[in-house]
């Protein structure tokens, strides 16, 4: 018996009420929540909070206590909202909690793992717990293994591994029953330089062409910007900033990125009587903001024949997601 | 040639390598597939089987000594009792055939207990209940603490599971374990019965034995399961989890002991010899008793009668016939010095120790099936229902 395919998307659902909900218009979404509030005894954490999450890849971002982790426990169905709704693929939270389980996985943040099980015993047993056969969950226990990097050690107990074969075993755990939503909970906690960059790697690669849909949360912007298509900005609970990646940082004004030979100063100052203002320099890397009407090229090409400069290349600024998180969050 | 989108470039950069990406003819696919096969949400008791099932393999494969061993000696135990009910009842069977075959002149056996059978099955059960209890804390312990310490219920409720469904199969594996314990020696005990009756009509006269047999060696086991799982669900560690359960278990062993023995000395005309059985059997291992006390249908007295051991005794003082005579020595004798001769005892001799008066043995009552039940009932429940408060994903601080 095949089971029933859920909607993948929310299309069909009344977008959240949110203003920022416009961010994603037209992009089927995965998940969104409408005016959810959830508390802690008396203490609101999340107030009101309607947002929309699109399919694809998407960060959650925001400083420490914004909120990031209960809304995803809420979105598990481990926390039950005071008030409000939220969907899953969807599926409501508060009556449908098993099935989205069922379509969702979850790497938490802190370690996790079944005591006394080796590797594979340990991924099989998810799926098993998910609902598959024994028999297809050790054969598919066999194979995420093998994609998470851990074919060699899948029969060693889980007790012993490193941090980061902890970390790798539980993205195995999360993939084993082939969820269409997958939550990272700071999937590149206590990783070293090298084990980051094969967890984003992973990361990456199964959030996209797989057919899988991705929730990084993380206060690390690096590993946002490397692994998402498009961010949500969450701060005391609320969304301030929300929107593909692409989108955010573009830069209001004209902003210009110049590599030079080498820098010269005559050449930023023959760009200044031209209108033009330097905004920052990095050795031979110099950004500058143009007036609007300014046609760069030539601004650029003139200053450079005029000071005997040499221009390797220039292009449009964008902004880092470092500047649109500090924008957001001082707002 | 078309631009790639952006990603396109990062995707190769960041994408796993393999033996394809190294540019190699690749000999298998270790890419991400997705899983579209049968995945059907299940009924509680599906979900509930997958965990005990997993319970009862990791225990069994981790080949813990401190579940083997009392599993081995309560074999033994109950071997032991198989050889000696066999001996006693041939012995007596003879000797009755000899004194009807002697008109009297060779006297049989005095009359036994009403079911020898479910005397030495009762027997059997009692004599386990401590090892069943160390092997309920050597596979007990660890089974939701240790859960707790490596954050397994966050991998368990990240999936279509239930509080309900996770405490249903941890209960059900740990009673899978601990059940076979009094279970299997009881059966064979009572397969070995079958086949050496020395008429065919065995099941014929003890229809129901088979039935409260499966009750009494099944109750231990339930009972030290929901404990074991309350105790665990509340601990950290399984250390901690088998600490305190063993505390508990001697800690309400001791004060129902100590309570009984109280009321029993002060009710001497038995009077409330109700409560002071159930008083008495208000320990983990004392329920269990009673249970099968009731299942088996036998008494404290038929027990003592039989092995003359096994249940509490106490003598009854009887009234001395003469008044005791009184202290000899009014003033303490001086330290060191020798005790006064007795009144009437010759010069120099000592008195004569004083033979012990054996009075009557006062035993507990056999406790009432219902209250046993009660008492037992809470036992299970109760545990159960605080391991239920307590599991959770995540836990939450209420600020």
């Amino acid at each position: 018996m095949s089971m029933a395919a859920p909607p993948s998307s929310l299309s069909a659902d009344p977008p959240a009420t949110d203003a920022n909900a416009a961010a994603f218009a037209g992009m089927p979404l995965v998940a969104s929540t409408r005016e959810l509030t959830v508390r802690y005894g008396a203490r609101t954490v999340l107030p009101s909070l309607s947002l929309s999450i699109p399919e694809g890849c998407v960060g959650l971002l925001g400083p420490n206590g914004a909120g990031k982790t209960t809304l995803l426990k809420t979105l598990m169905g481990f926390l039950k909202p005071t008030a409000g709704e939220a969907r899953v693929l969807g599926l409501d939270v508060a009556t449908d909690v098993l099935r989205i389980r069922q379509r969702i996985g979850l790497m938490p943040e802190q370690e996790c793992h079944i005591p006394g099980m080796s590797a594979v015993q340990f991924v099989a047993y998810a799926g098993e717990l998910s609902g598959m056969p024994p028999a297809q969950a050790i054969r598919r226990a066999h194979e995420v293994l093998e994609y998470c990097g851990l074919g060699e050690a899948r029969y060693r107990e889980v007790e012993t591994y490193s941090t980061g074969m902890k970390q790798r075993i539980k993205l195995a755990q999360a993939l084993v029953h082939g969820p269409k939503l997958l939550f990272l909970d700071e999937p590149t906690n206590g990783l070293d330089p090298q084990g980051r960059d094969e967890m984003l790697a992973l990361v990456r690669d199964v959030s996209h062409g797989k057919g899988l849909s991705v929730v990084v949360s993380s206060h690390l912007l690096p590993d946002i910007e490397r692994t998402c298509d498009a961010v949500i900005v969450v701060r005391s609970g609320q969304v301030v900033r929300q929107g593909p990646l692409a989108e955010l940082s573009r830069t209001a004004q004209a902003e210009y990125e110049l590599d030079l030979l080498a820098y010269s100063p005559s050449f930023t100052e023959a760009v200044a009587r031209r209108g033009g203002r330097l905004l920052s320099s990095e050795g031979s890397r110099l950004r500058f903001t143009l007036p609007p009407d300014a046609a760069a090229g030539r601004l650029f090409f003139e200053a450079a024949r005029e000071t005997g400069a040499q221009v390797r290349g220039f292009r449009p600024a964008q902004r880092r997601l470092e500047d649109v998180f500090m924008e957001a969050i001082e707002q | 040639m078309t631009l790639e989108p952006d990603h396109a470039e990062a995707d190769e950069a960041t994408a796993p390598v393999t033996a394809a990406t190294a540019g190699q003819s690749a000999i298998a696919d270790v890419s991400y597939r997705n899983y579209d096969g049968e995945m059907p949400l299940r009924p509680l008791l599906a979900r509930a089987w997958t965990i005990a099932a997993a319970t009862v393999r990791a225990n069994v494969n981790r080949r813990k000594f401190g579940y083997w061993i009392p599993a081995a000696l309560i074999l033994v135990i109950n071997f032991f009792l198989g050889i000696i009910h066999y001996v006693t009842q041939n012995v007596r069977d003879q000797m009755a055939a000899q004194a009807a075959m002697t008109g009297g002149l060779i006297g049989g056996l005095p009359e036994g207990p009403a079911n020898p059978y479910a005397l030495t099955l009762y027997q059997g059960v009692t004599w386990s209940l401590f090892l069943v209890f160390i092997a309920a804390l050597t596979v007990g312990s660890s089974t939701i603490a240790a859960d707790n310490r490596a954050n397994a219920l966050l991998v368990y409720f990240a999936r279509p599971i239930t509080r309900l469904d996770y405490l249903v199969g941890k209960w059900v594996g740990l009673f899978l374990l601990l059940a076979p314990l009094t279970l299997v020696p009881s059966l064979l005990l009572y397969l070995f019965f079958v086949a050496t009756y020395n008429d065919v009509g065995f099941l014929k006269e003890n229809p129901t034995l088979i039935f409260r047999l499966l009750g009494a060696t099944l109750f231990p086991a339930a009972l030290h399961a929901s404990l074991m799982l309350g105790f665990s669900a509340w601990s950290k560690t399984p250390r901690m989890a088998g600490a305190v359960y063993a505390g508990f278990y001697f800690v309400v062993s001791v004060l129902s002991g100590v309570a009984g023995n109280i009321l029993l000395e002060r009710d001497q005309e038995q009077k409330q010899a109700k409560t002071t059985a159930i008083v008495s059997n208000l320990s983990v291992s004392g329920v269990a008793s009673g249970v099968a006390m009731n299942l088996y249908d036998v008494t404290p007295r038929q027990v003592v009668a039989r092995f003359q051991s096994g249940g509490r005794r106490r003598r009854r003082p009887t009234p001395s016939p003469s008044p005791t005579p009184p202290a000899v020595a009014a003033t303490p004798a001086p330290s060191g010095a020798s005790p006064a001769p007795a009144a009437g005892a010759p010069d120099g001799a000592r008195e004569p120790r004083r033979p012990r008066r054996r009075g009557p043995v006062v035993l507990p009552e056999r406790p009432g099936m219902p209250a046993m039940l009660f008492v037992g009932g809470l036992m299970i429940v109760l545990p159960l229902a605080a391991a239920h408060a307590k599991v959770r994903a995540v836990e939450v601080v209420r600020g």
